[in-house]
């Protein structure tokens, strides 16, 4: 594996694991008595030391070793990690996600908050341990303690016996044999560096090198390497997984771990250990150790498969052809002439295989809210402290599946939102709470559910909710709607996502600055989702997201208009319905309406929108669809509605990409293209 | 890396290029050098591996040169404790 590879892989890894520490650190916080988390926590940063030093990331390696002392300090201890420790936890983290970026991208110096954070960290253990480094310097006086000659010279290595009886009480020895491959080189490893990097977890004592193997400098490769094997003698208090950690990123084969048996010194004098005997029995019995504490701390533990999303994406693609060729089967005429029970029943089998691989691949795409969900409580807790209001965030629904790519998409218009509700909706003054009946804490709601083959993400607070007169002012005096225009509730409160638009008094460091809510509905609409507000006034206001199951498939609606087919995505549309003549109204003799109960809706028709002929059938014999689009709702004229049809999407490529009025295509059962419409562009 | 006369003197501490460079060097003078001696600072301590391995080389092209450094059976590296050279006998 290359060098380059491994590090692709570390940053992924190491992402994952910061972005699981803010979100321990913050379920800590709740529970301080939590042990597991806080090893859980100690866990994430070790790894995130071992591999750093792995990479040569020094700057991290430093940061991540004294986060590590810290979280050593209060796992191994009585002490509780108090509120200021636990901003500290979160700011090292903040440090942490930085130092990476500078790290991965080779930028010079540290971040700005790199230097401060650490003297912070280091002063938490010189206030709750004033002992902390008095204990450093003793185990940093081994060598003074032993003494220089404690490692006995001799010509065949070190000698084992000697090197455990030397060994204090709390120390286990460790024999690491390093069979490195000959490109390790290359791979961007080296005995030395993995030398290095275990200074971090004890005592390096001696090491016995195999000659290497070379007679030829002419034919000597230096990159290649000839040092066959390379036994190493660790002295560390820790356990033998961290000690494994520093080699997380060797085959296995290239190096064996094995915890050497303390001395038994009543029975045996130190030379009649056969070290080869002894090394041999060890590495069983700590086989044996390690699968007993394996199967008691992990009892069910699942597989999981890290798979690259283009390889999945790929996969997709080919199951949208195979549901195409299905269809195309279950229609295709010839076939369905085809009397024979035997024929019909293995196209029955087949279409029943395939909506089952469609629907198992689905679901490879398909990952739990519940990651981006706890995400947010860092957002949360952030915001809350920033403009000093007491916020309960509550999640609902983190089960809830979701595909991938939308995940990804949700993030950032989530932490806005919430920012959002934290910094405008929840009431500034406690006492306007109490007044108005509610706690003092505010409460803001994250949930996410299913909804008629959509899911909805949901941003809740109990706050003071919009000024909805106030929202329409401030659009009448930035020109965004003009004094003629009549707006029911819905229209006023999406004025709130327009560009530019912000009622807030105050703009306070994390919103208000009239940018954020536009761009949140734009990568709502960037994975064909919508965001609705609905807001009572002095109770609280709700975002919700509406989003589509999947990105690949999409749920349509097929129509027909001048003799072709068309797919409307169902998400937009209302309702369809064929009017009453006297519902037609025409305004300057070209401007068509309709009257549906009390609205009048501008009545688009397709062919017309499209180019695709000059007739002029009338309304009243032909089906309106009724969509709403960010403009408001129209009335889509087509001659008929053919059926509704999951469909798989097809990108036009890039000569077709900007087409108006399309989105997208898709191959039905017949073998038919159909464009999918933008309904966004229709009207 | 300096020559002073027939003493070729390195820094324990040279990486991978440097060893490569080393190679290119030693290669087409290995009949003029006749001890090579390793440079260490109180906290120096080898990058890289290869060193060594050139170093095995030269000796066993040339058993007659002086190498310090391995030379002798074992050598002490302090933080990373003390090196011991194991023949395949």
């Amino acid at each position: 594996m290359s060098k380059e590879k491994l590090k692709q892989i570390f940053i992924e890894e190491a992402t994952e694991i910061i972005e699981k520490m803010d979100i321990d650190i913050l379920n800590f916080e709740e529970s301080p008595s939590n042990k597991d988390l806080l090893n859980e926590i100690f866990r994430g940063v070790h790894t995130l030391k071992g591999s750093a030093n792995a990479f040569n990331f020094s700057r991290l390696g430093e940061f991540v070793h004294h986060f590590e002392d810290v979280l050593d300090f209060f796992r191994s201890s009585d002490i509780v990690p108090n509120s200021t420790h636990v901003d500290t936890f979160l700011e090292g983290v903040t440090v942490i996600k930085e130092t990476l970026t500078y790290e991965v991208e080779e930028h010079e110096g540290k971040p700005e908050s790199y230097e401060a954070c650490l003297r912070k960290i280091q002063e938490i253990l010189l206030h709750v341990e004033p002992h902390h480094e008095a204990s450093v310097v003793t185990c940093k006086d081994l060598t003074e303690e032993f003494g220089d000659d404690f490692v006995l010279s001799a010509p065949q290595g070190a000698n084992e016996a000697e090197l455990r009886s030397a060994l204090k009480a709390n120390e286990h020895l460790y024999k690491i044999t390093l069979t490195l491959d000959t490109d390790i080189y290359l791979r961007g490893f080296d005995h030395f560096l993995f030398f290095k990097n275990l200074l971090h977890e004890g005592k390096i004592l001696a090491s016995n090198w195999r000659e290497p193997t070379c007679f030829d400098l002419e034919s000597f490769d230096v990159e290649r390497n000839e040092i066959q094997e390379v036994v190493l003698y660790l002295a560390s208090e820790k356990e033998r997984d961290d000690i494994v950690d520093v080699f997380a990123f060797l085959e296995e084969e290239e190096f064996q771990v094995v915890l050497m048996e303390p001395l038994k010194t009543e029975t045996k004098e130190p030379q009649s250990i056969q070290p080869s005997e002894t090394t041999v029995e060890l590495k069983k019995d700590d086989k044996e150790e390690h699968k007993e504490e394996k199967s008691k701390s992990i009892p069910t533990q699942k597989s999981f498969l890290k798979i690259d999303s283009q390889k999945l994406d790929e996969l997709f693609d080919s199951i949208g052809e195979l549901v195409i060729a299905q269809n195309y089967l279950g229609e295709n005429g010839k076939i369905k002439a085809v009397k024979d029970a035997e024929v019909t029943k293995t196209i029955e089998n087949l279409s029943k295989i395939t909506k089952l691989i469609q629907n198992r691949v689905m679901s490879l795409r398909m990952i739990p809210i519940r990651d981006t969900f706890e995400k947010m409580k860092r957002v949360a807790r952030d915001s809350s402290k920033k403009v000093n209001k007491q916020i309960h965030l509550v999640l609902e629904g983190e089960d809830t599946e979701i595909d991938k790519t939308m995940v990804e998409a949700l993030a950032d218009p989530l932490i806005h939102i919430i920012r959002n509700s934290i910094d405008h909706g929840i009431e500034s003054d406690v006492q306007e709470r109490i007044n108005a009946g509610k706690g003092e804490e505010g409460v803001v709601t994250l949930s996410a559910y299913h909804r008629g083959g959509n899911i909805i993400i949901e941003v809740r607070d109990d706050g003071r909710g919009i000024n909805k007169q106030k929202v329409y002012q401030k659009a009448l005096e930035r020109g965004l709607i003009k004094a003629e225009d009549e707006l029911n509730d819905a229209q006023i409160y999406g004025l709130i996502m327009q560009p530019g638009f912000s009622t807030a008094d105050v703009i306070s460091d994390i919103s208000g600055r009239g940018v954020g809510l536009d761009v949140v509905r734009n990568a709502i609409e960037g994975v064909r989702g919508k965001i609705d507000v609905t807001s009572i006034e002095g109770k609280g206001s709700t975002f919700s997201i509406v989003l589509p199951l999947t990105l690949a498939i999409i749920d349509g609606m097929i129509v027909r208009c001048s003799e072709k087919i068309y797919i409307l995505p169902t998400l937009s549309i209302t309702e369809s319905f064929r009017p009453q003549m006297d519902c037609v109204h025409v305004a300057g003799g070209k401007d068509e309406f309709v009257q549906l109960r009390s609205e009048l809706l501008p009545i688009v028709r397709l062919n017309k929108t499209l180019i695709l002929d000059t007739k002029m059938p009338n309304p009243w014999e032909s089906t309106l669809v009724c969509i709403e689009n960010e403009k408001g709702k129209f009335a889509l004229l087509v001659d008929e509605l053919v059926g509704r049809q999951q469909v798989v999407i097809k990108t036009l490529g890039e000569f077709f990409a900007k087409t108006e009025g399309v989105s997208g295509g898709a191959v039905m059962g017949n073998g038919e293209v159909a464009l999918i419409l933008n309904v966004e562009e229709l009207y | 890396m300096c020559i002073d006369g027939d003493v070729l003197e390195l820094d324990i501490e040279i990486d991978l290029e440097e060893v490569k460079a080393l190679h290119l060097f030693v290669k087409d003078r290995l009949e003029y050098i006749e001890e090579i001696s390793l440079l260490r600072s109180s906290t120096g301590l080898p990058s890289t591996s290869a060193l060594f391995s050139l170093l095995f080389c030269i000796k066993k092209m040339k058993p007659s040169i002086k190498i310090d450094l391995i030379d002798a059976t074992s050598f002490d590296l302090e933080s990373y404790g003390k090196l011991y050279w194991m023949n395949h006998e």
